[in-house]
């Protein structure tokens, strides 16, 4: 992944508050805990093939935006990411959503799929709805 | 275009508050961008299939939106980056909460250029992506809510 030709690592993945909680357009309800947080984003990122940021940086106070572009399947997918901080620095709610239709309901797919059999699986569509 | 909500559009820049009115920081608010579309700006969402393409067709999208929108509450509305503008509100989808992103980028001149819009959660996105695609029906726009789910 990359943003203006450089790697690029999003810090608030190592930085999320306890309690920090994670929804999306590709999901149903929201997920909480930082371990539950990031097990989900780590698992999206293993599905994103080729992750282009076109902006990664702050908005407002306490605000950092990601916009993206990556293939899922080698289907054309725009990503925005929204994450607010608490008052420590750390990120207390993202928020995820894909797009067009088709992609972010084949995420909510895979991402059921990769998450069967455990609590997660509750968040996305499980295979063939 | 809906004239209910060209009247309640008039009413914010008015700074009159009505029920149902978009509102940031308790005040009536009003996109700016609404009325400052490039002519080849482009539209696109998480409950869209493909992208809209041409001021009108994306201002008429935008404003049959905020027709089904039950209110609309900003928690943020501001600049992003060089040329970017983002909103982030909560509104209610036939009762339903629902969270919006917002983010427009501007052209040299100042236009938006492209305009997206994505809802939360998925049974959000696909509840206005239906209702959408009921408001367009037999129009070339209803496309854009009508394929992509298979």
């Amino acid at each position: 992944m990359s943003y203006m030709g450089k790697p690029y690592y999003p810090a608030w993945l190592d930085n999320l508050a306890e309690d920090a909680t994670l929804e999306g357009a590709a999901m149903e309800g929201a997920a909480h805990g930082a371990e539950t947080v990031r097990s989900i984003v780590v698992a999206a990122r293993a599905l994103y093939e080729d992750q282009q940021f076109s902006y990664a940086g702050p908005f407002g106070h306490n605000g950092f935006l990601e916009v993206y572009t990556t293939p899922i399947k080698g289907k054309p997918t725009g990503v925005v990411v929204t994450v607010t901080r608490n008052a420590d620095g750390k990120a207390q709610h993202v928020a995820v959503s894909h797009r067009p239709t088709s992609s972010m309901l084949l995420f909510s797919r895979l991402m059921g799929e990769k998450f069967t059999g455990s609590p997660n699986a509750r968040y996305f569509t499980a295979s063939g709805s | 275009m809906s004239p209910s909500i060209e009247t309640k559009a008039t009413s914010a820049r008015s700074g009159e508050t009505t029920e149902h009115e978009p509102t940031y920081t308790g005040k009536p608010y009003y996109p700016w961008w609404l009325d400052n579309l490039a002519d080849d700006v482009t539209g696109e969402g998480a409950f869209m299939e493909g992208v809209a393409h041409g001021a009108e067709a994306v201002r008429s999208i935008v404003v049959t939106a905020r027709g089904i929108y039950e209110g609309q509450e900003f928690s943020f509305v501001g600049n992003y980056g060089d040329n970017a503008f983002l909103e982030l509100y909560t509104t209610h989808l036939q009762g339903k909460p629902t969270s919006v992103v917002v983010t427009v980028t501007r052209n040299a001149a100042g236009q938006a250029q492209g305009v997206v819009v994505n809802h939360r959660p998925r049974s959000s996105v696909l509840l206005f992506r239906r209702l959408m695609g009921e408001k367009f029906a037999g129009t070339p726009i209803a496309k854009l809510f009508t394929t992509g789910e298979s």
